[in-house]
């Protein structure tokens, strides 16, 4: 087998106090869709400490919001990379996970909002009430 | 801070992984000393469901784990975390050896975990070159350390999840050794340097991976200059894989939830402490 030879950035440890301020796309009288975060991308045993995660506040509803993306493989974008979308508000959490080939799958939740991430590349999400 | 630029030959293009091994990383750097023990290494991170297996070939290892384990292992030795439900660990060249300046040299595995063993509690084996039994060849040209499993009499002193049989190899020129490997195992041998004849057929040289057909029950070597090199060998888990970022699961959801207790603190907190 070749080598293959890859760049493992190394910084700060740790999660990034800094909150990026919520931006409002699109409102309805139930639906309100807001930009995501910028995602931060790990590679297999990569900089997954290393890097600073942004976080999305939206204080309307107390949530707080990050996504990570995960490469496969850490060579290059396959179908099976998989972002995760974590929504958390008072200790409960609600996390979407979204492969690039679109298997979407769940976890936790909120009593009376919806979340919902259209695709992979989405760079924007919905929250509905009720 | 830098970058760190180290080999890494699997996974490559076309192989995610040669069951039960994930992931080999060789890195092999002079410090230039002058640092701080802080700023050199890898940070606090988690691992979830795999084994990270660290063989050390020169310099030291600085290890320091959720558990509150603080462990050097210098030139010889291995660090084999089990990394379980989850923990956080750090990976840094000693407070000496950043100041220093000095050859480092690693390769670091990762070897995966069965399903049904994947949330045991986490657990640190240190093991040192002394501790670490050996086998010279009948022609006393090559020295052979037993990290992990049994072969020729011997028996590696880490306590495995699944079986398997890890080795490293000082070999000396015109040095020949014929090593047992159980059939259903695949089997790796990696160079970290030098340049061997595999079977009597093939040759292999630095950072050059073999991969083994499981079509026999052992194989050989011959140094055809001085070679380092390890062996890792093991029975396939032949379970489905999610491998993502420093999480090892079984699929999509058990990541989601990996990332989900390791925000919660569930996997622990490591705090460094460093001299200065």
């Amino acid at each position: 087998m070749k080598r293959k030879e890859f760049i493992q950035k190394i910084g700060f440890v740790g999660v990034g106090l800094g909150l990026t301020p919520w931006k409002l796309l699109s409102a309805t009288s139930s639906t309100q869709r807001f930009v995501l975060p910028q995602p931060t991308v790990h590679i297999p045993h990569g900089n997954f400490a290393a890097v600073e995660v942004d976080k999305l506040k939206i204080s309307e509803f107390d949530l707080e919001c990050s996504v990570q993306q995960f490469m496969r493989n850490g060579i290059q974008p396959s179908n099976d990379d998989l972002k995760i979308h974590s929504f958390q508000r008072n200790g409960e959490f609600f996390l979407v996970s979204i492969t690039r080939n679109g298997i979407v799958t769940t976890e936790g939740g909120f009593e009376g909002l919806r979340i919902n991430i259209d695709s992979f590349d989405s760079s924007s999400f919905t929250i509905s009430k009720g | 801070m830098g970058g760190i630029i180290l080999d890494q030959s699997l996974p490559v293009h076309g192989v995610e992984q040669i069951d039960p091994f994930l992931l080999i990383h060789h890195w092999a750097n002079k410090m230039p000393g002058g640092q701080k023990e802080k700023e050199v290494g890898v940070g606090p991170h988690p691992h979830r469901g795999f084994s990270p297996v660290t063989l050390i070939f020169k310099g030291a290892v600085h290890h320091r784990d959720s558990l509150g384990t603080k462990s050097i292992i210098e030139a010889g030795g291995a660090q084999w975390m089990n990394s379980g439900k989850g923990i956080i660990h750090s990976e840094r060249p000693p407070k000496d050896l950043a100041e220093n300046g000095g050859d480092f040299e690693l390769i670091q595995f990762w070897a995966n975990t069965p399903a049904n063993r994947k949330l045991e509690p986490a657990k640190y084996q240190p093991l040192t070159a002394e501790k670490t039994p050996s086998i010279t060849s009948e022609d006393g040209k090559v020295k052979a350390g037993i990290v992990a499993g049994e072969t020729l009499g011997k028996t590696g002193p880490i306590e495995l999840m699944t079986p398997m049989l890890v080795m490293r190899f000082d070999i000396g020129k015109g040095g020949k050794m014929e090593v047992p490997i159980p059939k259903d195992f695949n089997a790796i041998f990696y160079l970290l340097d030098g340049k061997a004849e595999i079977n009597g057929e093939r040759h292999a040289g630095a950072k050059d991976l073999v991969w083994f057909k499981n079509d026999g029950e052992s194989f050989s070597f011959e140094g055809l200059e001085e070679t380092r090199a390890i062996l890792l060998a093991g029975a396939p888990i032949n379970e489905p894989l999610a491998t993502y970022g420093p999480f090892v699961m079984n699929n999509q959801t058990q990541i989601m939830e990996a990332l989900r207790d390791y925000q919660m603190g569930k996997m622990g907190v490591l705090i460094e402490e460093f001299d200065s």
